[in-house]
């Protein structure tokens, strides 16, 4: 029998089950069903509280924040690496920017572009040491997460900063605010307009884009890779950039929000995103993760914290919460991909 | 004709045979009956039925992707079929063994039946003795010692000596030795041998099949899955043959001989190429690659002067160690060396005037492709100083960068000798045929999906790729399918030189000629081709001019036309090597 007869034959059996395969759709549709069911249940139980427009506002911000850098995260993963530095990278970026605007007088501008330029050198720091000198990304990004940790408390002096309560120039701390604070139709964030801008702009490069293929390509089989000519190290130290890019804007944009920074939030950004990105069918083994997977990722944990919270179960019900659901979805996963075989 | 109504014979010895397996079971024999196995859309088995006898040795013959992996799965528990029959009958050693209930004997059948495969499935980090005791430790608390029965299996197997070294640090043959040890300590009645000795020596072969037999002669079921024809004729008792997921033929006594079984694999395979053609290249007076004074940098070989011609393939070959396999890796730039190296540009692939030039340099020869790419045109001056501050940290760290982080020789399109290192497993059919060529396709950073899928349905199509689609995953494909689509990825880029190592391990003879008549057509445009290879028949076979590497320099060259037959160049080749 010819590939041809073989093709023919099963057209369209096989053309819809490769669809439903290729878009991961079951896992997907599971996804988005658990997002459905559980706002269901939260809306119920807080009488109809969590639907209102005020509080869906609340929820879908805190899916910006986690979603943003989550994005930057699953690109990591995708190559085939791991970053644990980028929560605490965040709140440094947040702290520099914060210090050096307030206490040094710098322009906020310049504050805000030497932040992103020191976040973008960090994550070519963790590539150096995952790329050529070759320690595993998991010890390498431990170490340097520890690292960024301290010279956050350092440059803080461990103290929070609002710069409201600051004598900062008044156009600059609009300018900072407006950020993430506009006059949008229907109430809207404007976090949620940079989610979405981001998403967009990852959706194309990371599905349609060489960038994604070869990125899933490297995380695939390196040693492949390597062979195909294809630039391991420098997608590699991209993938990196791009993670505490991600992390750092997530950051300040949340941030420029609040209206304040403390010099240790960033671990509770930890676990949530990497959750989200796992829960988005991301694979810790590498060469497996989509952006609307991690977007919806976020949008499940989006939604458990603001129920949760909105029903004011304590943290410990949310920390419980985020970790069956997130086993829940490897083992979904795991299952699913056993039957896909 | 008469070839066709001794095939229609042998078709129906083998429909008979499987009529009478309910009484075959009985006698202990292993039954498949109408077994089928599809993966996604590939068909791997589709109907299988054959027995197997307790005492002899059984020859599993077939070209890649005739089902015979998916067959052994099956038999050893890994994968269940999707219809069909399996059975073990009860053997006299079962009905020795105490108390061995059916239901009982059942759910054992996974754990007896034993593979011996080419790359052990054993523990590495472990001894010898510990590896028999995994899993049946009796205690809790303390490893134990081996028992008497085990030590005596460790004797049998002439393992008394390694008992105790750690099972990474012997030779592979000893390691199977040590599988096959396993096996019978955990009483397994059926071993199946799959391409066992592809990575052994003559001698250590030898031994192996001797062990075969003498599992046999102890009245187990012996299944021998090999590419090698001579080795089944002379050590199976009967061969079937496996085409498309069913048993073609079964082949003994007289009909058991080398010619009938590849005249079956030739015409029995799905795409019947003929005879093996003979057109080698003209000799032609440019090379396309030249290295002189070519020294590798940790002494694996060294002032080796050699060039690949113009439309010729060049085979290296030398025992491992010899450093052959190194100086293929360097040419292709994933082994650091140092020397001259010249390399031809392309030129038109007609015209043969003066168009094309040549890349001179001496020193330090392990530029990446980015850096050559670079130097078109006259770089501006912060593009040489940050050259010079990379070049400096890439001289500090030369010496702990290993050559995979290399991006190779432009103009060189190199795959390696091991599949799994050459395939990206995540992807599909047709991603892996593109892989390489992304830039190529992807210009403006986006890949057009209906262009990428053209491209790989084309691809799959010249390499008569076997595959129910071209979006099913890679890991659907048969061995010998997947390396075609290795060898396709590489040559789709249009390389000047394609190096290859071992490019038909584990590959039938079918496609070893299909792979040979590709190579041959893609040197017919005057590009160059080196294949670093281990067997005397693909040298014979494909190779214009061979290079025999001993102890790190060359030892010799032959001229593949002189020699009439295999054995006179084989022989020529072993004078070269022991000189």
């Amino acid at each position: 029998m010819t590939a041809e007869d073989m093709t023919a034959e099963n057209t369209f059996t096989t053309t819809l089950g490769r669809v439903v395969r290729k878009l991961g759709l079951l896992r997907l549709g599971g996804l988005v069903g658990a997002i459905l069911i559980l706002g269901f249940i939260f809306a119920v139980w807080s009488d109809w509280l969590f639907l209102k427009g005020a509080n869906l506002l609340v929820l879908l911000r805190y899916m910006s924040t986690l979603g943003m850098a989550a994005l930057g995260l699953t690109v990591i993963l995708v190559v085939g690496e791991i970053d644990l530095s980028f929560a605490n990278l965040a709140t440094f970026t947040s702290m520099f920017t914060a210090v050096s605007w307030i206490i040094w007088g710098w322009p906020v501008w310049l504050s805000l572009i030497v932040s992103l330029a020191i976040s973008a050198g960090w994550g070519l720091f963790n590539a150096f040491f995952v790329a050529i000198v070759k320690v595993p990304s998991f010890i390498a990004t431990l170490g340097s997460s520890t690292l960024i940790l301290g010279f956050t408390l350092f440059v803080s002096n461990s103290k929070t900063y609002s710069p409201r309560e600051t004598n900062v120039d008044s156009g600059e701390l609009a300018f900072f605010r407006g950020l993430s604070n506009q006059d949008l139709p229907g109430a809207l964030e404007m976090q949620v307009i940079w989610l979405i801008g981001f998403s967009v702009i990852f959706g194309i490069f990371m599905s349609r884009g060489v960038f994604g293929f070869r990125l899933r390509a490297i995380g695939g089989n390196e040693q492949a890779a390597t062979l195909a000519k294809l630039p391991v190290r420098r997608y590699k130290a991209l993938a990196f950039v791009i993670g505490a890019l991600m992390a750092s804007v997530s950051g300040l944009l949340d941030f420029a929000f609040i209206g304040s920074v403390q010099p240790n939030p960033g671990q509770s950004l930890l676990f949530p995103v990497f959750a989200a990105v796992i829960i988005g069918g991301a694979s810790l083994t590498g060469g497996r993760g989509t952006v609307f997977g991690t977007l919806m990722g976020a949008l499940l944990l989006a939604v458990i914290s603001n129920g949760l919270a909105l029903m004011a179960t304590g943290p410990f019900v949310r920390q419980m919460f985020l970790g069956t659901v997130t086993i829940g979805a490897v083992v979904l996963d795991q299952l699913s991909r056993r039957r896909g075989r | 004709m008469t070839h066709a109504s001794a095939d229609s014979l042998q078709s129906a010895a083998a429909a008979a045979e499987a009529v009478n397996a309910d009484a075959a079971a009985a006698s202990g024999a292993v039954v498949l009956k109408n077994v089928c196995k599809r993966y996604g859309d590939t068909v791997a088995l589709d109907g299988l039925s054959l027995l197997a006898f307790p005492g002899e040795i059984l020859g599993i013959a077939g070209p890649n992707g005739s089902g015979k992996s998916t067959m052994a799965k099956i038999l050893a528990g890994e994968v269940v079929a999707d219809s069909g029959e399996v059975k073990f009958g009860a053997s006299e050693l079962a009905k020795n063994s105490e108390g061995a209930g059916g239901a009982e004997e059942a759910a054992d059948a996974a754990r007896r039946v034993a593979i011996v495969h080419q790359e052990p499935q054993l523990f590495p980090n472990m001894t010898v003795a510990e590896n028999l005791i995994v899993g049946r430790e009796r205690s809790l608390v303390m490893i134990r010692r081996i028992d008497e029965i085990e030590s005596d299996l460790l004797v049998e197997m002439g393992l008394e000596q390694s008992a105790n070294t750690t099972l990474s640090d012997l030779p592979l043959a000893a390691q199977q030795r040590t599988e096959i040890a396993r096996s019978l300590a955990q009483n397994a009645r059926v071993f199946l041998f799959d391409e066992p000795n592809s990575a052994l020596t003559d001698e250590e072969s030898e031994d192996l099949f001797r062990r075969m037999h003498s599992l046999a002669d102890a009245g187990r079921v012996v299944i021998l899955v090999s590419h090698r024809l001579h080795e089944l004729v002379e050590h199976a008792n009967r061969v079937a043959m496996l085409i498309d997921g069913r048993c073609k033929a079964i082949f003994s006594g007289e009909d058991l001989t080398e010619d009938r079984l590849a005249r079956e694999l030739v015409v029995g395979a799905a795409q019947s190429i003929g005879p093996g053609e003979d057109v080698r290249g003209e000799e032609s007076e440019r090379a396309v690659l030249e290295v002189d004074g070519w020294t590798h940098r940790e002494g694996r070989f060294s002032d080796v002067s050699m060039k690949i011609g113009e439309g010729e393939i060049l085979a290296l070959t030398g025992m491992e160690g010899s450093g052959a396999r190194e100086l293929a890796q360097s040419l292709a730039g994933y082994a650091a060396a140092e020397g001259g190296i010249e390399m031809l540009e392309s030129s038109g692939d007609t015209d043969g005037g003066g168009g094309a030039g040549v890349v001179r340099s001496a020193g330090e020869e392990v530029a990446d492709v980015e850096d050559m790419a670079e130097e078109e045109g006259r770089p501006p001056m912060w593009k040489v100083g940050l050259r010079a501050i990379r070049d400096a940290a890439a001289d500090a760290l030369a010496k702990r960068d290993d050559s995979r982080a290399r991006l190779g020789r432009e103009g060189v399109a190199f795959v390696g000798a091991d599949r799994a290192h050459n395939l990206f497993q995540n992807l599909s059919v047709g991603e892996n045929l593109v892989a390489r060529l992304t830039g190529e396709l992807g210009r403006s950073g986006i890949l057009p999906p209906k262009a990428m899928k053209e491209r790989a349905g084309q691809l799959a199509k010249d390499f008569m790729v076997k595959a129910g689609s071209v979006d099913d995953n890679i890991m659907a494909l048969s061995g010998g399918n997947q390396q075609k689509v290795v060898i396709a990825a590489a040559m789709a880029t249009r390389p000047r030189v394609l190096i290859l190592e071992e490019p038909t391990r584990g590959v039938d003879v079918p496609s070893k000629r299909e792979i040979y008549r590709l190579l041959r057509q893609f040197v017919s445009t005057g590009e160059g081709a080196l294949l670093y290879c281990t067997e005397d028949s693909e040298i014979f076979e494909v190779a214009d001019r061979t290079l025999v590497v001993a102890k790190g320099r060359i030892a010799g060259e032959l001229n593949i036309g002189d020699y009439e037959d295999i054995e006179a160049c084989a022989t020529a080749r072993a004078r070269l090597e022991a000189a």
